[in-house]
């Protein structure tokens, strides 16, 4: 009798621990959807603003057409891209082409210059500071949640459950990824 | 540079002063008398032991208390605000209002870095008990570092924001929002839910709090060295650290924290300002 009670308690300890596991670990998937969707707010935010950027370089640079092709074409492709993987890429190509923009203010005084521009410049700063850390918020949920997707005894649930690992997320422009070489 | 510096030196200076040369040496032969009359060999040689014990005791106290003194009215020149020791602040805040006594130390006010009008110090806050014979005792006694800037602008839209660091299992401080109705507001971060418990006045626009944590705001929280909280009510912003911080580096960052924050409530408060 008293064998079938430490059974029963035992029993009773593991189904616990099963929930308590199993709800962990959805709480830590929910973060990390919740970080993506406040990833989602702020490249929404950016794709919105691409728009007003480009009608304002036109103004000024109307000739040069295919540095703003490539934006537009560069932001309609972010705005379409679903999957993070996608979205890395083509939010990377976007960062790239409106680092073209930049460029092109260089070549054209009038344009650094405008008021609109200059705005548009310091709204599109902001954004991309918030993105910045809406994607550290992201990869350290990631991080939180793929910790204990794996870590012994809950990739026992993680596993039977799939609970599959998420990737963390990355805008990297190549200019980025290339390390600066440093020659005395 | 800390509330410690110079200690040693005051410590020193006060066992070496005519009065407590003159207490140890005459306390001492009064002692070793006493037990001489008493033929009492402890009280001849413990006493005047006790005496100098005593004396040097007191002079630490006070050297303690003088060294902290000096330091804060040395930070407060620095930072340009005004020494004021001791001092009540209005209850503007949940946390200003804490226990059922409280009062500040080593109060320094005036302009703040950024411009902004306020003070920074150590709140002490206790809760007293009453006995059923009527009899008082402090049950508990808490010492925070507070900043607290005025914010009026941000009165008609912030009616409450709570920011508290987690307590733990054992908390070393109650709570102290006790009646106030509030509701607990998710942010996404998990990093940052690990440290914070973030509440908001019930009758507070929930847009307003999203807003004012954007994920800067929140990304910067939840890394922030001093894990600070922070109270907005009334006009008012609270930012704390529920801990005595008694050196520069860290006074120094409690107020560049008030500041970034001040700065970011000020901003929501100009974009609410120009979509009315």
């Amino acid at each position: 009798m008293t064998a079938a009670y430490i059974v029963l308690g035992v029993l009773a300890l593991l189904a616990l621990w099963i929930v308590t596991a199993y709800n962990a670990l959805v709480k830590a998937r929910n973060k990390v959807d919740e970080a993506w969707s406040g990833i989602d707010v702020q490249l929404k935010r950016r794709h919105d603003l691409v728009p007003n950027l480009v009608e304002t370089v036109k103004g000024y640079a109307s000739h040069e057409r295919e540095t703003l092709q490539n934006v537009t074409v560069a932001r309609l492709a972010a705005v379409e891209a679903g999957e993070p993987a996608a979205v890395e890429r083509a939010e990377a190509r976007l960062t790239s082409a409106l680092g073209s923009i930049n460029a092109l203010a260089e070549a054209y005084p009038d344009l650094k210059a405008s008021e609109s521009f200059q705005r548009l410049q310091a709204e599109l700063s902001g954004i991309e500071d918030e993105i910045q850390a809406a994607r550290r918020i992201y990869n350290s949920n990631v991080q939180h949640y793929n910790t204990r997707a794996q870590q012994f005894p809950t990739l026992l649930i993680a596993g039977t459950m799939s609970f599959t690992t998420r990737e963390f997320f990355e805008i990297e422009t190549p200019a980025e990824r290339n390390v600066p070489q440093v020659a005395f | 540079m800390n509330a410690d510096s110079g200690q040693r030196q005051l410590f020193r200076s006060y066992l070496r002063s005519a009065p407590a040369a003159y207490v140890m040496a005459f306390g001492s032969l009064a002692a070793f008398t006493v037990g001489a009359w008493q033929a009492n060999l402890a009280i001849m040689l413990g006493g005047p032991a006790a005496i100098v014990l005593g004396v040097a005791g007191i002079a630490w106290y006070y050297a303690d208390r003088a060294a902290a003194n000096n330091f804060y009215f040395e930070f407060a020149s620095s930072v340009g605000l005004t020494y004021a020791n001791q001092t009540d602040v209005l209850t503007m805040t949940p946390l200003l209002g804490a226990g059922n006594r409280r009062h500040v130390e080593q109060w320094m006010y005036g302009r703040l870095p950024g411009d902004l009008s306020g003070g920074l110090g150590q709140l002490v806050w206790e809760r007293i008990q009453k006995d059923s014979d009527g009899t008082t005792s402090v049950k508990e006694r808490n010492r925070f570092t507070i900043c607290v800037a005025d914010l009026d602008p941000s009165l008609p839209f912030f009616r409450g924001v709570y920011l508290h660091p987690r307590r733990g299992l054992f908390p070393p401080y109650s709570e102290w929002l006790g009646s106030t109705p509030v509701r607990t507001v998710e942010v996404e971060s998990t990093a940052f839910l690990e440290r914070y418990e973030l509440r908001a006045a019930s009758d507070q626009e929930d847009l307003l709090v999203r807003r004012l944590f954007a994920p800067t705001v929140v990304s910067w929280l939840a890394n922030h060295p001093l894990s600070p909280g922070f109270e907005l009510k009334a006009g008012t912003l609270c930012v704390f650290v529920p801990r005595a911080l008694e050196d520069a580096g860290n006074l120094t960052y409690l107020i560049d924290a008030t500041r970034y924050l001040a700065a970011r409530v000020a901003s929501e408060v100009g974009e609410e300002l120009t979509r009315a």
